[in-house]
């Protein structure tokens, strides 16, 4: 029997403590099927484990002034694929090591894109 | 004069714990009651310290299995919140049931017809979801306010010597700078800033920089090394 891959994604959303705050929320915890979508109204911290590769993502729902968190982890042997969605300018390569991790923090720009505030980080 | 606990629960033993056991043994039963929910406080009522009157005395309990415990009402006992456990044990030890109350009114209670008190609900309200935290800052009115948003965008059609009011401690601020079409103006950061990048001069260039209010809540230090974007 063909083992199909699916890829697993977990949305966390972090609570801020005061106003104004970035996202205040819950967290939520989402297993979408691909293609990926990355929805502001379901968090503003998205942790995407890969043990396939993402020809595609896209985002919807997004508010201005946000600050958006990817955290993606390769699973398995690693050197899984990920493509960024078009949204996403100044966005990393992530890391293909087995194990790693890729974070990077993007804020969106309102009727524009997610613009990366920092270089991203592997760990 | 101390205040005196007005609420009497009574209820039968046998109807929790079985009258006799597989062996055909008469089964007895105690039970305990337990003030719950008043975290690191010491409970007080009227400013005094209380603690449920209840004896598992066989004394106290009738020989068909009736007891009855006085109970000080939950809106009487400080801190706010407080409920009381009722924990029902067989002959053995071994715990049989165990229920949450909550009193808010004195007089007789039959133990079987109070509905049961869950302490997590209601569950706590969910904050408003944000739909807009960002703000265009006017370049020639200059001032970030943090009580309004934590994001700030500026396009710079001229010279600008920022300031920046009403920090949270601990939020982070995001600010999205942009040079106009024609470019060249300078920005100067508010002074209560610091580590900030300059910003590009070119046509439509951009930085993006985010800053963390420090506790006093007077200035902001920069998380990182701002990222330049050409737009």
């Amino acid at each position: 029997m063909k083992r199909t891959r699916r890829t697993a994604l977990r949305i966390v959303q972090l609570m801020q403590s005061q106003e104004p705050s970035n996202y205040p929320g819950q967290v939520v915890i989402m297993f979408p099927k691909v293609p990926l979508v990355f929805d502001g109204l379901a968090g503003n911290v998205f942790e995407l484990w890969l043990d396939g590769n993402v020809p595609t993502a896209s985002t919807k729902n997004l508010s201005p002034g946000i600050l958006y968190t990817f955290i993606i982890r390769q699973l398995g042997a690693g050197h899984h694929r990920f493509a960024w969605p078009s949204t996403c300018r100044g966005a990393m390569t992530i890391n293909q090591k087995a194990g790693s991790t890729s974070i990077q923090t993007f804020v969106y720009k309102p009727a524009d894109a997610l613009f990366a505030i920092m270089p991203g980080a592997w760990g | 004069m101390a205040v005196a606990p007005d609420v009497h629960v009574g209820g039968k033993l046998d109807t929790i714990i079985a009258a006799t056991n597989a062996g055909g043994v008469a089964e007895v039963g105690s039970f305990v009651v337990a003030l719950r929910g008043y975290g690191s406080f010491v409970p007080e009522v009227d400013g005094e310290a209380v603690f449920a009157r209840v004896s598992t005395e066989p004394n106290d309990v009738g020989a068909d299995g009736t007891w009855a415990v006085w109970l000080y009402r939950n809106n009487l006992i400080e801190p706010a919140g407080t409920y009381y456990t009722f924990t029902f044990m067989d002959s053995n030890g071994d715990v049989v049931q165990t229920v949450a109350k909550q009193f808010t009114a004195a007089g007789d209670f039959q133990f079987g017809q109070l509905p049961p008190f869950d302490p997590s609900q209601p569950p706590p309200p969910l904050p408003p979801h944000l739909t807009n935290n960002w703000l265009w800052v006017i370049w020639n009115n200059p001032q970030f306010d943090g009580a309004t948003v934590t994001t700030f965008g500026m396009e710079l059609d001229g010279d600008v010597t920022a300031t920046f009011v009403n920090a949270y401690p601990g939020t982070l601020y995001t600010f999205f700078l942009i040079q106009d079409a024609t470019g060249g103006h300078t920005f100067t950061w508010p002074a209560n800033i610091h580590n900030a990048s300059s910003v590009p001069r070119g046509p439509q260039q951009a930085l993006i920089q985010t800053f963390v209010a420090e506790a006093a809540g007077q200035s902001l230090y920069a998380v990182g090394p701002g990222t330049y974007y050409q737009l």
